[in-house]
């Protein structure tokens, strides 16, 4: 999809899980493995990463977003498809040979709350992934590494013999950044980093995020929902919907001229502080399951613009512009319309 | 001119310690609010402002070490502080109603839908059960639950999150409250529920006429959700007015701080403005203004005592630079 050379390479990925609620049926049929039982977590999901960029994941809950994250980080195996790092396959490497891998890429999880061992204090939360990846490291040496990169995201080295339970939910993040950058990857993935905090912090995390990058020449892949945040920092966006990518573009096609109706749906939703929302942009009802019994589009219930072949044909992503990919069997001919209406479906 | 419906005057929460000898310090330091009737009040600030600690104070819904130190609370022309435990239970759910943050812990995952909405309704109603369940599938139907009857049968794990928080607000309005508290009604949930839920207590609020008071740290909801906002720094309200005036025209530092770190106010790529530090704990708070180690405009008489609210209606800050006589040429914010 891009000239730079890619970074990380996703190419038809799948991935889903036993459906829960038919999971205590397991007595009636014990060999069942057909898909009818299976959640469809993603759902042939092509992206690239070019070095040195952001990308920014967006989408609702239930989306498959975490289940990317865990997928590309190896911490789950893909049914099908595969991933690969600067041009090697890295989905279904064993442990050993996986270690490489797990040196260059490190992930900021979601809540800064959970994400540290409250049993361990800041400093040594920060020396073990260090000695793990490099057992030979005389121990001194790792400390003073903790040290200074503690000081680089901003933190008091002061604070370093706290527990996580002594710091603030920014100071906790920042923890969690500087245990990203230990080991000093080239590639981040963040869960939704900013989800569990204030106004306030957000901005500084998001400055700090921002900084490093320059510093060090960081690739991330962010995962997200708070689009004001995602204007802010991304390089390109990519929209997920349903387990695959429905729309991917450069931050201002994205934001200026969105293509894709859920897209259109989640600009449309997201608060502005100064200009008056639009309450006739907006989709009803849920994330439905995937349970694939049904054909066609993904949004087709929730879609207002859905018409009879988005009922029985599965889009295929188009590039309509240069860079600019949307799978919707609409998408060249939304152009020109960057305000559609979505009317909310009829409640029973 | 009617009195309001609830009126909130010089409140000071505290907690109690564990340690005889340990001085309890004030959480609340002198709130003063009132809200009216069908009026939407979003209470914005950070964590750890007081914000949730002064919604569960006016229904007294908070820890066991916490006390109400001074002040009043006024609501419907009754003294809530005044009232026994029993009296409290009367008008908790049935005159106002609570919605909690996280729908996932607020209802109990081991009763139904139907057993919870009847117990909220039987407790404070006597009515039959099958007159009751009529209330609650109305309810239901009124916060846009898809197939109530088959809704009520459930349990909380089978529902969406954006339809648990839909069930929690119907249970707030199953017993029809004069008056909704809801702390962070949409902060578990996605941009697109995020929009619904609020368009919902919105317009519930405007046909049965029930105020709203609202606890948020998202000023852009903010923007459009709200009537008036009270934002609120370390235990006091440092700004109140109407919403489109406060936002358009902040007048306290911290406020403008707060509007400038929202990353649509400034150019993607650019670095965003924050509000350097953080709050105070309650153990730092000394006689003077609790903002002046962080504001960049804080002079002398900021650290020599603390500014007080002008006690006019309308927009109004609780800052030195604001109150006539002291403001510094070029130095108002």
């Amino acid at each position: 999809m891009s000239s730079t050379p890619a970074l990380l390479e996703i190419s038809n990925l799948h991935k889903s899980y036993q459906a829960p609620n038919q999971a205590h049926h397991w007595w009636r049929n014990p060999l069942s493995t057909s898909d009818a039982n299976r959640i469809q977590a993603i759902n042939g999901l092509n992206l690239s990463i070019s070095i040195g960029e952001t990308l920014c994941v967006v989408g609702e809950s239930g989306c498959g977003k975490s289940t990317l994250a865990s997928l590309v980080m190896g911490l789950e195996q893909p049914d099908q498809g595969h991933i690969s790092y600067q041009g090697k396959t890295i989905s279904g490497l064993k442990h050993k040979h996986r270690q490489e891998y797990r040196q260059r890429m490190q992930m900021v999880f979601q809540d800064p709350y959970t994400a540290l061992n409250p049993r361990l204090t800041v400093l040594h939360a920060l020396v073990e992934p260090l000695l793990y990846h490099q057992p030979q490291l005389n121990r001194q040496n790792a400390i003073d590494q903790a040290m200074a990169q503690l000081l680089e995201v901003g933190i008091d080295p002061a604070l370093a013999q706290r527990f996580p339970h002594q710091l603030s939910g920014g100071q906790r993040q920042r923890v969690n950044i500087a245990r990203a950058l230990m080991v000093q990857p080239e590639f981040i993935v963040a869960d939704e980093p900013l989800s569990a905090l204030d106004v306030s912090i957000q901005a500084q995390i998001l400055n700090l995020l921002a900084e490093l990058q320059q510093q060090q020449q960081l690739t991330y892949l962010i995962f997200s929902h708070n689009l004001a945040a995602v204007e802010h920092m991304a390089d390109r966006v990519a929209v997920m919907y349903e387990g695959q990518i429905c729309e991917i573009a450069s931050r201002e096609q994205i934001f200026n001229q969105p293509q894709h109706p859920y897209t259109q749906a989640l600009l449309a939703a997201s608060p502005q502080i100064y200009t008056a929302p639009n309450n006739r942009q907006k989709l009803v009802g849920d994330v439905p399951n995937r349970i694939p019994t049904q054909q066609g589009c993904s949004l087709q219930d929730r879609c207002p613009k859905a018409f009879e072949t988005c009922r029985h044909q599965t889009p295929k992503a188009k590039e309509i512009k240069p860079k600019h990919w949307v799978a919707c069997h609409l998408a060249p001919n939304l152009i020109t319309q960057t305000q559609v209406i979505l009317e909310p479906r009829k409640l029973p | 001119m009617t009195s309001p419906l609830l009126k909130v005057t010089d409140l000071h929460v505290n907690f109690i310690s564990r340690w005889p000898n340990e001085p309890s310090v004030d959480v609340l330091r002198g709130v003063c609010f009132e809200l009216n009737r069908g009026e939407r009040v979003a209470l914005v600030g950070e964590s750890g402002a007081g914000k949730s600690l002064l919604a569960t104070s006016i229904i007294q819904l908070f820890d066991s070490s916490a006390r109400i130190r001074q002040g009043e609370v006024v609501f419907e022309g009754q003294q809530l502080t005044q009232l026994n435990p029993k009296q409290l239970r009367k008008i908790r759910g049935r005159r106002i109603g609570m919605v909690f943050q996280d729908p996932m812990t607020n209802l109990n995952p081991s009763l139904t839908l139907e057993q919870q909405l009847l117990e909220c309704i039987l407790s404070h109603r006597r009515i039959s059960r099958a007159e009751a369940r009529l209330v609650a599938l109305h309810k239901l139907r009124q916060v846009h639950i898809p197939a109530p009857e088959a809704r009520l049968q459930q349990y909380p794990h089978q529902l969406s999150a954006g339809q648990r928080q839909r069930a929690t607000i119907a249970m707030a309005l199953a017993l029809e409250p004069t008056l909704i508290i809801a702390d962070e009604p949409t902060s578990a949930l996605d941009v697109t529920m995020q929009a619904e839920v609020m368009s919902l207590l919105t317009h519930l609020c405007h046909s049965n006429g029930v105020a709203l008071l609202w606890i948020t740290h998202d000023l852009s909801l903010v923007a459009h959700a709200s009537d008036r906002c009270l934002i609120m720094y370390a235990g006091q309200i440092v700004e109140q007015g109407p919403t489109t005036a406060l936002i358009n025209d902040a007048q306290h530092p911290y406020t403008q701080g707060l509007i400038k770190a929202l990353p649509q106010m400034s150019k993607p790529g650019q670095s965003l403005f924050q509000i350097p530090g953080q709050m105070p704990v309650v153990e730092e708070l000394g006689h003077h203004c609790a903002f002046a180690k962080r504001c960049e405009f804080a002079h002398e008489v900021c650290w020599q005592e603390a500014p007080s609210m002008p006690q006019d209606s309308g927009h109004q800050a609780s800052c030195h630079l604001l109150t006539a006589s002291q403001t510094l040429a070029g130095a108002k914010p």
